[in-house]
């Protein structure tokens, strides 16, 4: 696809489980289990979902920190991994890509060495790549960096612990576009900040992105963010995509069942509101042992027999939006 | 700098600060300090030689310009002291470098790679541990001869166990930081990332415990030099000076014999130390409020 | 008139450091109505927590001292109680809950065993007594076979159902009053969804009143009856949940409403106050939120404002409403 900057199919991420002396592997946590999407250029691509469904493994294959276990992952029509062909990427063009796309954290006080200080931290892509020629100009490149980020430059000589968290997310923000690259992972950007912080942050985001062209994949859990930030978004339950759409049409009309509890589990905005709350009970299973047939079966209140045995695929249940869910028509009268 | 950039306040600054204002790590630092001088310039500045025998002064106590007295064999004991001071404090600080380098690189290997190399290095520490070091020092000093070179060399092979340990912790945690992540995503090869992430990360707890093996250097060749291995007279080091004090007339009659080196034992331990605790403290970011 | 359970005055608690004295709770007033929420809403720093603390008396010492202030619960006044006297109304009259369960468990007891520890020391009931009515309680917090469940460890539980263990042994000597700070904070979605519904169940049927501590503005809507918004170690704004919502005067409230997505109207934009919360060592003259306010006055930078009454029920900390500020 021409104008498709990530293309992703049939990803999949199992971490070994390893026991005894001899780390002897007995079974596989199930990170990310069969996952296709693709991102166009421009487009800021939601991963929404609870602690464990995966989303950030996700998020991190993208970037090739980590490798998949199967999958395609093409990045501007270039292949990163091709377990079907056996293709990967060489290290040297990896290197050149690696420019392209970079990372924003989500806790502002592990991402940032504390050892050195923030212009050493901003400028690091820069220096690696050669792309500065001395260190007055690495310092000048960072000041620059740290201003589009809001930051005075002139704290260029500072060091982590001498700012505060949100200040820190933007630093981390300013080493990402050091580099100059087309596409940022955000991995819950905002999730460690304050509320008044967090507005910032995003309004920041929101900016750069007119600005600099920039292409986003945003991984958050909180629903509310992703509806303001992102144009389509997938929800993940146990490494899967339960439902992907335009963030308009999911919010709007979300027709799986966890879809719609996630939904109506988010705490309102107005206390005088009544809000007719579907809650689901039990917990989220473990990833190292997702249940048979449907992964959601187990909280599902529409759950049939069918569900227990049978996994149900992916599939375009009205235009754009793809639900993954044997009875989705019966549930949302269609 | 140019004129609107300000001055930041580095890791290293803020535990120089805190460290000054740790009253007794200063103490022990004066005192490691004035005891270091001692030993560097004394020998120097004495009119004896450490091996310089006077027979008609055998055990005789301090008089005139022997502040200190002579030994059995009518030796200047402040020069002894003070040369001692030399063997002793080259020792510990040789031994400690050893086992610094030592434990630094097999703790390095094990906790950013893991794995295999990560099993068999702590196995490697297992065993070493367990050893019944003095016997083990005893063989050897007794095979390979009772010099200070050996000494070095034994007490630095046994003692780099702690250090590996820390430093295997350090980076075992280190590198699943984001930043290290960070660094990846920018283009960063595993051996830069040693270098410019780890290392530095990893400097203040390799620091802290040197120091501190220094003071059980300094201890275990006073211990081997008293039982007459590590080394031997007649090159004198506070461990072996302490010999006197095996026998009871000795230690009845002649305090100026065993004393003094006894007292540079403890001092110096005890400032290395205070110095140690001072500079953990000054160090570790756990302490920040 | 309606009952007050608890109604703390004037509360003053600071900290010694090693960069000098900071006042953490600024001359706080807390009134909790018998069987209500109240919920206390602020971003880090702001003296929530500590406010809790101070309440519960587990302010740590010797570096944290509570100052001034008076706390009047079940005819006495707290802070004049021995430690002897506070520890026996913890857990049996006041209980607190937090936002780590972990921490609270001690993870080499089973549940059942720490919960029969209290109801025998509390409620001086008998082993018998005291494992029936544990395995009441698991059942009414809503997790499935009980009885198997008090023998079970902290650890083999997941997170919301700790804390669902948590809130059973906060309840368990049936408290008027119980703290919960940021009891949801680290739980999933889903997972709090359930947790506040629970705590809201409890709350109906045994009539305890709950302090409801977080930073989140959608659990406050969820929950509360009534709101205290802190900052900076003060409260600037205290009213009715509904009226908070709906007619917030503090100009912090204001921003605070405005930075939530789901607040936002469709193709609003997403506002944020500028700057960031002070430095309880560096605080500003006058008004602690003069330099992020966009309504800030001369007198702002000058003077501290009193807690007036707008409305009925309804006051706030700021010079626009207050005469003497001269709008």
């Amino acid at each position: 696809m021409e104008n498709h900057l990530v293309e992703v199919e049939g990803l999949k991420k199992y971490f070994p489980i390893k026991e005894g002396v001899f780390s002897r592997t007995v079974g596989y946590v199930k990170a990310v289990d069969d996952v296709s999407f693709s991102i166009k250029k421009g487009e800021i691509f939601g991963l929404v979902g609870e602690s464990g469904c995966g989303k950030t493994t996700v998020g991190r294959t993208l970037l090739s920190l980590l490798e998949p276990t199967e999958g395609l992952v093409k990045f501007e029509q270039e292949t990163l991994y091709n377990t079907e062909t056996g293709e990967k990427i060489k290290k040297s063009d990896l290197q050149k890509l690696r420019k392209e796309m970079q990372i924003i954290f989500q806790d502002p006080y592990a991402s940032l060495d504390p050892r050195m200080n923030v212009g050493m931290i901003v400028s690091e892509g820069l220096r690696k790549h050669k792309l500065v020629k001395s260190k007055k100009e690495a310092v000048d490149k960072s000041k620059e960096l740290l201003e589009l980020c809001g930051l005075e430059g002139g704290n260029v000589h500072k060091y982590p612990h001498e700012f505060s968290g949100g200040q820190r997310q933007r630093i981390g923000i300013a080493r990402a576009l050091a580099l100059e690259p087309k596409f940022l992972v955000a991995d819950e950007p905002i999730a460690a900040l304050d509320v008044s912080i967090q507005a910032q942050v995003l309004r920041l985001m929101s900016n750069l992105k007119d600005r600099l062209g920039l292409t986003y994949l945003f991984i958050s859990h909180d629903l509310s963010v992703i509806r303001y930030f992102c144009d389509r978004v997938a929800v993940m339950y146990l490494g899967s995509f339960v439902e992907k759409a335009s963030t308009k049409k999911l919010y709007h009309n979300p027709l799986h069942p966890y879809t719609k509890s996630l939904l109506s589990a988010a705490p309102k905005s107005d206390p005088a509101v009544k809000k007719k709350r579907k809650v689901i009970k039990g917990d989220v299973p473990s990833p190292a042992d997702p249940p048979e047939g449907c992964k959601f079966h187990t909280r599902c209140t529409y759950a049939e027999e069918h569900c227990k045995k049978e996994r149900p695929v992916l599939r375009e249940v009205q235009p754009e939006h793809y639900v993954s869910c044997h009875f989705v028509e019966k549930i949302n009268s269609l | 700098m140019k004129k609107n950039e300000v001055e930041g306040l580095s890791p290293w600054k803020i535990a120089k600060r805190r460290f000054v204002k740790n009253k007794l790590a200063v103490l022990g630092l004066i005192l490691l300090g004035v005891i270091t001088l001692g030993a560097v310039f004394g020998p120097m500045l004495t009119p004896y030689e450490a091996h310089e025998q006077q027979m008609m002064m055998r055990n005789q106590g301090p008089q005139g310009d022997n502040l200190l007295g002579f030994d059995s064999t009518g030796r200047d004991i402040l020069t002894r002291v003070l040369h001692g001071g030399r063997v002793s404090l080259a020792v510990g600080i040789v031994a400690t470098s050893v086992a610094t380098i030592i434990g630094v690189v097999l703790g390095s290997i094990a906790g950013f790679y893991g794995g295999i190399r990560d099993g068999v290095i702590m196995r490697l520490v297992d065993i070493v541990m367990s050893f019944p070091f003095f016997i083990i020092a005893a063989v050897a000093s007794a095979a390979f001869g009772p010099t200070v070179f050996n000494t070095m060399l034994i007490i630095g092979l046994i003692n780099w166990t702690l250090i590996a340990r820390v430093v295997r912790a350090e980076i075992l945690s280190l590198k699943e930081q984001e930043f290290v992540e960070a660094s990846r995503a920018l283009g960063l090869d595993n051996l830069e990332i040693i270098r410019i992430h780890l290392i530095p990360n990893v400097m203040a707890p390799i620091i802290v415990y040197s120091t501190l093996t220094i003071a059980s250097a300094i201890l275990i060749e006073a211990g081997l030099s008293f039982i007459g291995l590590g080394v031997s007279p007649p090159t004198p080091t506070w461990g072996n000076m302490l010999e006197a004090a095996r026998s009871l007339t000795t230690i009845q009659n002649y305090w100026w014999q065993w004393i003094p080196p006894g007292l540079m034992i403890f001092f110096t331990v005890l400032s290395i130390n205070f110095v140690g605790d001072g500079l953990r403290d000054a160090l570790d970011p756990k302490l920040k409020e | 008139m309606e009952d007050i359970t608890l109604k703390a005055q004037g509360i003053k608690t600071s900290f010694q450091t090693s960069e000098g004295k900071v006042v953490a709770v600024n001359d706080v007033d807390i009134t909790i109505r018998e069987g209500k929420i109240l919920g206390v809403v602020g971003e880090s720093g702001c003296g929530k927590t500590v406010t809790a603390l101070s309440i519960m008396r587990l302010v740590p010492e010797p570096n944290g001292k509570i100052e001034e202030g008076r706390i009047e619960f079940m005819g006495k006044n707290l802070l004049e109680l021995s430690s002897e006297e506070m520890r026996k109304l913890r857990g049996a009259e006041i209980s607190m809950i937090f936002q780590e369960p972990m921490t609270a468990l001690n993870p080499v007891f089973s549940i059942g065993y720490q919960m029969k520890e209290m109801l025998k020391l509390h409620r001086g009931m008998t082993d018998e007594q005291a494992t029936e009515r544990a395995i009441e309680l698991i059942d009414m917090v809503g997790i499935p076979r009980a009885e198997k469940v008090i023998k079970e460890y902290p650890h083999q539980l997941s997170g919301g159902m700790r804390q669902r263990v948590m809130i059973a042994m906060a309840l368990s000597c049936d408290p008027k009053f119980m703290i919960a700070d940021e009891p949801t904070t680290a739980l999933d979605v889903t997972i709090q969804a359930q947790v506040l519904e629970l705590m809201k169940d409890l709350n109906e049927k045994m009539g305890t009143a709950i302090m409801f501590i977080t930073h989140d503005l959608g659990v406050i809507a969820e929950m509360a009856d009534d709101v205290v918004v802190m900052y900076a170690g003060k409260v600037v704004e205290e009213s009715n949940a509904i009226s908070l919502f709906h007619e917030p005067k503090h100009p912090y409230t204001m921003g605070l409403l405005r930075s939530r997505p789901d607040m936002l109207e469709e193709g609003e934009e997403l506002q944020s106050i500028k700057g960031m919360v002070p430095s309880l060592l560096r605080m500003p003259e006058g008004c602690p939120f003069n330099p992020r306010c966009e309504h800030r006055m001369d007198i702002c930078v000058k003077e501290m404002p009193q807690l007036i009454e707008v409305k009925p029920g309804h006051k706030t900390r700021c010079w626009l409403y207050d005469d003497k500020g001269g709008k």
